[in-house]
C-alpha cells in the first residue's frame, strides 16, 4: 500500500513540472522516434523495393513439347491444354499458339507477277483468342480477335506491325484483307508491340480457323502469365499438370527472378535499421540519465528532508524509478507518434504508400518505458544512498 | 517543568566524521531530556549543534555511546527500524524550510504520511488540520512559492506535526525571519510545549534560547553546560 503512495506520489511530483519532464523526455522522444521512424521507413522502402524487383521480375512462363513424340500416344499439347494449368496457384492466364507450316503465300493483292521475286512469307500463327492479352499485344488499329471469331472459324487475322508493313496493309481503312495461300482472311486488326518483338513480324488467326483451311493440328506453344514469383513454381508444375505421368514430355523456360537479391537488400537494411535504431536509443537512454542524474543532485535536499519524514532507500529508489517511467512513457508515446507523422510525411513526399508494422507503436511505446527504467535505475540507486543528514545540511 | 520519563537518553555519545583529518564532532555527551521538556541548544558555528540534533534524530549514529529514545536503545536498531520509529516519534524543523516548490501546502504537509501509509484522503484530512492549527487553514491549495517567510515555516511546522511526534527537532527554525514573524513562530512552539510535546531547539540567538526551559550549551563538541531555569 505504502509502495503504492509513493509511486503516486512519484506520478504527481513528474507533472507538477511539466515543462521539465517535456524536456527530460525529450533526448529518449528523439530516439523513439527515429527508432519508428527508421523502422518503418525501411519498412516502406523495402516494399517499394520489393515492387521494383515485382515489376522487373519475370511473369512469363512458356511451355513447348520437350521433342517429338516417340510412341504413338505420348502426351503432346492439345488445343484444350490450357485448362489445366489455368488451375495452378499464380497462374493468371493462358495462351495457346501453334506455327503453321505448309504457308506457301501471305499477300495483300493476289498477283501472278514473274517478274517480282518470291518474297519469304511473314510467320501464320494459329492462337486461341487469350493470346493478344498474354503476349501483351497493343493494337494500334482494330481490334484483336475474340472468343466468338474462335468459335465460328471465321477468317479473321491479326496482323504483326513488321508483317503489316511487309505486306502493305498497315492502313486498315485502305486495305483490310490478306490472302493466305490464296484464302481471303479479314485483316481485324494490326498490333506494334509484344512481349516478345518477333510476334510483331507475323499473322495470326484463331485456332479453328486454321485448323480448318490450313490443316493446324495441335499448338506448339503454351504461353502461360504468372503472378510476380510465381512463375518458378509454374515452370515445374506446368509439365506435370499436363501429363501427370510423362511430364518430360514438356520443357518450361521463364527468367529466373532476382530473389537472392531481393532478399540481400532486405537483410541490409534491417542490420541498418537495427545498428542505427540502437544508436539512437542509446542517446537518448543516456539522455535521460544525465538528466536523472543532475535531477538527484539538484533535488539533494528533498531527498534528504524525505528519508527523514521515514522514507526507506527502497521508497527512495521507487521514487525516482517511477518519476523516470513517467518520463519513458511520455517518450514513447510522443516519440511514437512523431516517428509515425515522419515515415507518413516522407513516404507522401516520395509519392510512396507508407508501410509500418502493426508492432511498430506498442514496441516503440515499450521501448520508451524500457529506456527510462534503465536510465533512472543508477540515478535512482545513487539517490537512495544520499544520507539524510548530509543532504539536509548541505541544502 | 515536567520531568516524568526521559525521551531522550544520551550516555557518552560521540560523533566521528572521518577525514583525513578525521573530525570529532561531538564527544562524550550526556544528556537526557523527559518528555514535555523545551531545550535550547546554543553554540557556535561548528560547535556541535547540529551533530547533536541528527544524532538525536536518528539522522546519524554516533560512533560510540549509547543513545536511548522513549527507553529504546538506538544502536541495536536496524536502518529499518531507525527509519521507522523516526517517522513516527520525531518531526523535524529546518530554517529552510525544505518545502517542495511544486506542490501545494497541503501536500507538503501530508508528504511524511505517505511513509506511514496513509490514504491521499487521510494524508489530506490531516495536513488540514495541522494547517488549521499554525493558522494556515485557508492557504492548504497555495504553492510555497506564493507564501512568506513565517508562512513557509509555518508549513514546516504544521509537516513536522503531522504524524503526531513524541519529539519536535527544530534547527534555527528563526533563522532567516524578521523579529516579528519569529516571534509569531516561537509562540506557535510555545503552545505545542504547552500541550506536551517535547522540543530541542538550535538556535544562536538568546533570546529564543531563553524561551526554554533549560539550554545545552555545545562547545567543540562537548555539552559543557546543562542549566535548569525551572
Amino acid at each position: 500500500m505504502r509502495l503504492r503512495y509513493v509511486c503516486q506520489d512519484a506520478l504527481v511530483s513528474s507533472v507538477s513540472r511539466p515543462s521539465k519532464l517535456f524536456l527530460t523526455a525529450f533526448g529518449a522522444m528523439l530516439g523513439v522516434a527515429s527508432l519508428v521512424a527508421i523502422s518503418g521507413l525501411t519498412t516502406t522502402a523495402g516494399t517499394q523495393i520489393i515492387a521494383r524487383f515485382d515489376s522487373a521480375s519475370s511473369t512469363y512462363v512458356s511451355i513447348e513439347n520437350a521433342g517429338e513424340p516417340v510412341n504413338h500416344g505420348d502426351p503432346r499439347l492439345r488445343w484444350a491444354s490450357g485448362d489445366g494449368v489455368a488451375r495452378i496457384e499464380g497462374v493468371v492466364r493462358v495462351a495457346l499458339s501453334a506455327r503453321l507450316a505448309g504457308i506457301t503465300s501471305v499477300v495483300a493483292v493476289p498477283l501472278d507477277d514473274p517478274t517480282v521475286p518470291e518474297a519469304t512469307p511473314p510467320a501464320v500463327l494459329a492462337a486461341t483468342a487469350d493470346l493478344g492479352e498474354v503476349l501483351g499485344l497493343r493494337l494500334s488499329d482494330g481490334r484483336m480477335f475474340d472468343r466468338g471469331h474462335e468459335e465460328r472459324g471465321d477468317n479473321v487475322v491479326v496482323v504483326g506491325a513488321q508483317a503489316a508493313g511487309q505486306l502493305g496493309v498497315d492502313d486498315l481503312a485502305l486495305q483490310r484483307v490478306v490472302f493466305i495461300n490464296d484464302v481471303a482472311y479479314d485483316v481485324v486488326g494490326i498490333f506494334d508491340e509484344a512481349i516478345d518483338n518477333s510476334f510483331l513480324g507475323a499473322v495470326i488467326m484463331p485456332a479453328r480457323t486454321a485448323q480448318t483451311h490450313l490443316g493446324a493440328t495441335s499448338p506448339d506453344v503454351l504461353h502461360v502469365i504468372v503472378r510476380p514469383g510465381s512463375a518458378r513454381l509454374v515452370a515445374e508444375q506446368g509439365p506435370i499438370a499436363l501429363a501427370p505421368s510423362g511430364p518430360t514430355a514438356f520443357a518450361a523456360s521463364y527468367t529466373p527472378d532476382p530473389t537472392d537479391l531481393r532478399e540481400q537488400v532486405g537483410e541490409d537494411t534491417r542490420a541498418m535499421f537495427v545498428v542505427v535504431g540502437f544508436v539512437s536509443m542509446l542517446a537518448g537512454t543516456v539522455g535521460i540519465m544525465n538528466t536523472m542524474l543532475l535531477n538527484v543532485m539538484e533535488r539533494t535536499g528533498e531527498i534528504g528532508l524525505r528519508r527523514a519524514l521515514g522514507a526507506k532507500r527502497a521508497e527512495i529508489v521507487v521514487q525516482f524509478l517511477t518519476e523516470s517511467a513517467v518520463v519513458g512513457v511520455v517518450s514513447g508515446a510522443a516519440g511514437s507518434a512523431i516517428g509515425m507523422v515522419v515515415i507518413v510525411a516522407l513516404a507522401e513526399s516520395r509519392s510512396w504508400a507508407p508501410v509500418a508494422e502493426w508492432w511498430l507503436m506498442p514496441v516503440g511505446f515499450a521501448l520508451g518505458v524500457a529506456s527510462g527504467l534503465v536510465a533512472g535505475a543508477f540515478p535512482a540507486w545513487r539517490a537512495a544512498r544520499i544520507e539524510p543528514a548530509s543532504s539536509l545540511r548541505a541544502a | 517543568m515536567t520531568r516524568t520519563v526521559p525521551l531522550i537518553e544520551l550516555e557518552g555519545v560521540a560523533k566521528d566524521y572521518p577525514g583525513p583529518p578525521t573530525v570529532r564532532a561531538l564527544r562524550d555527551a550526556q544528556m537526557t531530556v523527559g518528555k514535555g521538556e523545551y531545550v535550547s541548544i546554543v553554540g557556535r558555528s561548528g560547535s556541535g549543534k547540529s551533530t547533536l540534533l541528527n544524532v538525536v534524530g536518528l539522522l546519524d549514529r554516533p560512533t560510540c555511546g549509547r543513545y536511548s529514545f522513549a527507553g529504546v536503545d538506538t544502536g541495536s536498531l536496524s536502518e529499518r527500524r531507525r527509519t521507522a520509529l523516526r517517522a513516527r516519534a520525531i518531526g523535524f524543523v529546518f530554517q529552510g524550510f525544505h518545502l517542495m516548490p511544486h506542490r501545494t501546502v497541503v501536500e507538503n504537509v501530508g508528504m511524511g504520511l505517505i511513509y506511514q501509509g496513509a490514504s491521499w484522503r487521510q494524508r489530506r484530512r490531516i495536513a488540514e488540520e495541522k494547517l488549521e492549527a499554525v493558522g494556515l487553514g485557508s492557504r492548504s491549495t497555495a504553492l510555497p512559492t506564493m507564501l512568506s517567510g513565517g508562512e513557509m515555516q509555518r508549513v514546516a511546522i504544521a509537516r513536522a506535526l503531522a504524524c503526531s511526534p513524541s519529539l519536535l527537532l527544530c534547527d534555527e527554525p528563526t533563522g532567516n525571519l524578521d523579529s516579528q514573524t519569529a516571534d509569531g513562530i516561537l509562540q506557535i512552539v510555545d503552545d505545542l510545549v504547552e500541550a506536551q510535546l517535547t522540543v530541542l531547539m538550535i538556535t544562536h540567538d538568546p533570546q529564543v534560547a531563553a524561551r526554554a526551559h533549560r539550554s545545552v550549551v555545545v562547545r567543540d563538541g562537548r555539552l559543557i553546560h546543562d542549566q535548569g531555569r525551572g
